[in-house]
């Protein structure tokens, strides 16, 4: 509800920015003014996004709540130079979730945000504590923080997808459950 | 792939059986380091010597020398390997590396069992480039603690024969 809320907010602001900058196209300072406005408004979408759905797809075991923002053109870069697709992420990402025993923490910190064109591409960090079931039946605890590169258009419906997600960095620590 | 690994672990056991006959009468028969210290110090010097030295040199069988074929490795996710298995995966893993820029270890504890066998918490920091199968290098940051069990042959050699890896962290990221 909130996504839907913040969405229809960031495709108004868009629409305003537009239409704005179409009328003072000689006003520097308001222009800057609504293209800060639309990245606020992409920020409290992606904020949602992240919090909502996202985390949702881990705390309920839903991998759908994830899937369905991931757009069937998405690419997907590790650190390695490794590059997935989409279909590779349908396949990967409910064994991950099936693997979980518990979330303890699940969050983001949106670094940047910028519109270029019809993306929106956000530096994002995410933070997961979980406890995981190893194939071995041992469950353990991996903390991991993780920097994205992550791009999303909008569909029809204002929804976002994400068309690509770039690993910039990533920190696992794997132990014990304590 | 699969049958690779297959194939690997069956010759594995099948080198494994005969050498651990052999090796059960020495393992008993183990030289302790006469102390704690003389252990702590030999310990430095393989880690800082053959161990680092198989990453820095890219020679797997520096390493290699000083696995027992009857170790067992596990982690902390219950998951468990050969000796066999352990040498492939460093040599694997050497044959990645592009530059060794750090790789250190610090000797947490160190004892020895009734037994007589040299029992040591260690924690393994490196700091390395790796030149992945995409053809691209980026850095890895790893420490790990591992609880490493040895037995001293009568030459003074290290053999481990038991690593269990307690805690791991790595940070991989593009090179800066």
């Amino acid at each position: 509800m909130q996504l839907i809320h913040s969405t229809t907010t960031a495709v108004f602001a868009a629409l305003t920015a537009v239409a704005v900058v179409g009328c003072n196209s000689d006003s520097d300072d308001q222009a800057a003014s609504d293209d800060s406005t639309s990245v606020e408004a992409a920020r409290a979408d992606l904020d949602a996004l992240y919090k909502g759905d996202y985390r949702n797809a881990f705390e309920q075991k839903n991998p759908d709540l994830f899937l369905r923002h991931i757009s069937d053109d998405f690419t997907a870069t590790l650190v390695d130079g490794t590059i997935g697709s989409a279909e590779v992420l349908r396949q990967f990402f409910p064994l991950l979730i099936q693997s979980i025993d518990r979330v303890i923490d699940h969050n983001v910190t949106i670094e940047d945000v910028q519109i270029k064109d019809d993306r929106i591409e956000a530096v994002v960090t995410l933070t997961t504590i979980m406890d995981r079931r190893s194939p071995a039946n041992v469950v353990y605890t991996e903390i991991s923080v993780g920097t994205f590169l992550d791009k999303f258009v909008r569909d029809k419906d204002g929804v976002l997808k994400e068309v690509a997600g770039d690993q910039l960095r990533v920190s696992v620590t794997g132990a014990p459950r304590p | 792939m699969a049958t690779n690994t297959s194939r690997s672990l069956v010759v594995a056991v099948l080198v494994a059986a005969p050498v651990l006959l052999p090796t059960m009468a020495p393992e008993a028969s183990a030289q302790p380091a006469a102390t704690v210290e003389a252990a702590r110090a030999a310990l430095d010097q393989l880690y800082k010597g053959d161990y680092r030295r198989a990453f820095v040199e890219k020679n797997p069988d520096l390493f290699g020398r000083h696995i027992a074929p009857e170790l067992q490795y596990s982690s902390y996710d219950g998951s468990t390997g050969t000796a066999e298995q352990l040498k492939q995966s460093v040599a694997g893993r050497i044959a990645t590396i592009e530059r060794v820029l750090d790789h250190n270890v610090s000797i947490e504890h160190v004892e020895i069992d009734g037994t007589g066998h040299i029992v040591a918490v260690v924690t393994l920091t490196t700091v390395l480039d790796i030149r992945s199968q995409t053809n691209r290098v980026y850095r890895e940051i790893s420490v790990g603690t591992y609880r490493d069990t040895f037995v001293q042959q009568a030459d003074d050699t290290l053999l481990e024969v038991r690593a269990q890896l307690m805690r791991s962290h790595t940070t991989t990221a593009l090179k800066p």
